[in-house]
């Protein structure tokens, strides 16, 4: 019925199409910060308002959400990708550090670190990690404390030269 | 709590694109514009699209386990905007905009630039105001592959939920 279908693995190309940010999620477990870029993010709800998380099921970074139970999402500007880039690898540092692997922080009210340099940020308190047949643990999360550093243009992967291959999780 | 003013701005720099979704119901097509998509697996295929709790598009797409959504291009605002209220529809047209039925029996219309046809295999957010349905990929095209896809943010809307 399409012929599309019959030439190459348009799967792919379709989901490519879905438009996806970037975020640098940190967290904090016990004495150790976390940091790393992240994609598949999405709002769900306004009443209460919640966001939703997929983050690679046994990834370093999913079990520091669930232990801490929290994260932030850094959300950052277009002109960002140098600092997207440094956490394509999860980052960790001591919980004592005054920066986070170079890149300065303050501490959430909820204790999550948040880079200095994004342009805004979100906290937020895990809720329920509903279940799903995928490859990628999804975080439904409340928001607890939110904050706006300066406007500007956020990051969007398609302006960028990457695209995601799960592995940033 | 957050400050709700703060957190709507913050809320506002997450990028989404733009979707008409379409299902088929027992009293004929329906279709809607969403927003809050995002791909949640690689193997299998996953995404997940939250939907109003209530609005007829989500009781169908519960109730049928099944629908379509087609990303809106760059320069098809006009699409997206036909889909903000509930429509008129016939038996190949919907505000005026034609379709014709999948093999998995979804109204997909004749201007998607890409598709997706989606299978629901979890229903979750029973605390939120819209559902999230974490769905397989059943189908999916791409009719224009140089063609870009609408993003919200270059838009005059918002989708607050």
């Amino acid at each position: 019925m399409m012929p599309e279908q019959a030439l190459t693995d348009v799967r792919s190309d379709a989901l490519r199409r879905l438009t996806s940010g970037l975020y640098v999620l940190t967290t904090c477990v016990e004495d150790t910060l976390h940091g790393a870029t992240v994609v598949w993010v999405t709002q769900v709800s306004s009443e209460p308002l919640l966001v939703l998380v997929a983050l690679r099921r046994n990834s370093h970074l999913a079990h520091a959400v669930r232990n801490a139970h929290r994260f932030a999402l850094n959300i950052l500007a277009a002109d960002q990708e140098a600092l997207a880039e440094r956490f394509f690898k999860h980052l960790t540092a001591p919980a004592d550090s005054t920066n986070l692997q170079g890149f300065a922080y303050r501490p959430a009210p909820g204790h999550c670190p948040l880079l200095t340099d994004a342009m805004a940020w979100l906290e937020c308190r895990l809720a329920a990690e509903p279940e799903s047949p995928g490859d990628h643990a999804l975080f439904l999360s409340e928001v607890t404390g939110t904050g706006v550093r300066r406007q500007g243009q956020p990051m969007v992967l398609w302006d960028t030269t990457w695209s995601y291959g799960g592995k940033t999780g | 709590m957050a400050d709700r003013d703060i957190t709507k701005d913050v809320l506002r720099m997450f990028n989404y694109g733009l979707y008409v979704a379409t299902v088929q119901s027992p009293d004929g097509p329906r279709a809607a514009t969403i927003s809050w998509v995002t791909q949640a697996s690689f193997e299998p295929r996953l995404v997940t699209v939250a939907m109003r709790k209530g609005t007829a598009i989500c009781e169908v797409a519960r109730a049928s386990k099944r629908f379509a959504i087609q990303v809106v291009a760059a320069d098809q605002t006009d699409f997206a905007k036909a889909f903000f209220k509930v429509t008129q529809s016939g038996p190949d047209q919907i505000a005026g905009y034609h379709f014709s039925m999948t093999a998995n029996g979804l109204p997909l219309f004749d201007v998607a630039a890409a598709w997706l046809e989606c299978e629901v295999v979890e229903e979750a957010n029973a605390s939120g105001d819209h559902a999230v349905f974490i769905c397989s990929v059943l189908g999916s095209g791409v009719r224009e592959p140089a063609r870009a896809a609408l993003a919200l943010r270059d838009t005059s809307w918002h989708y607050g939920g």
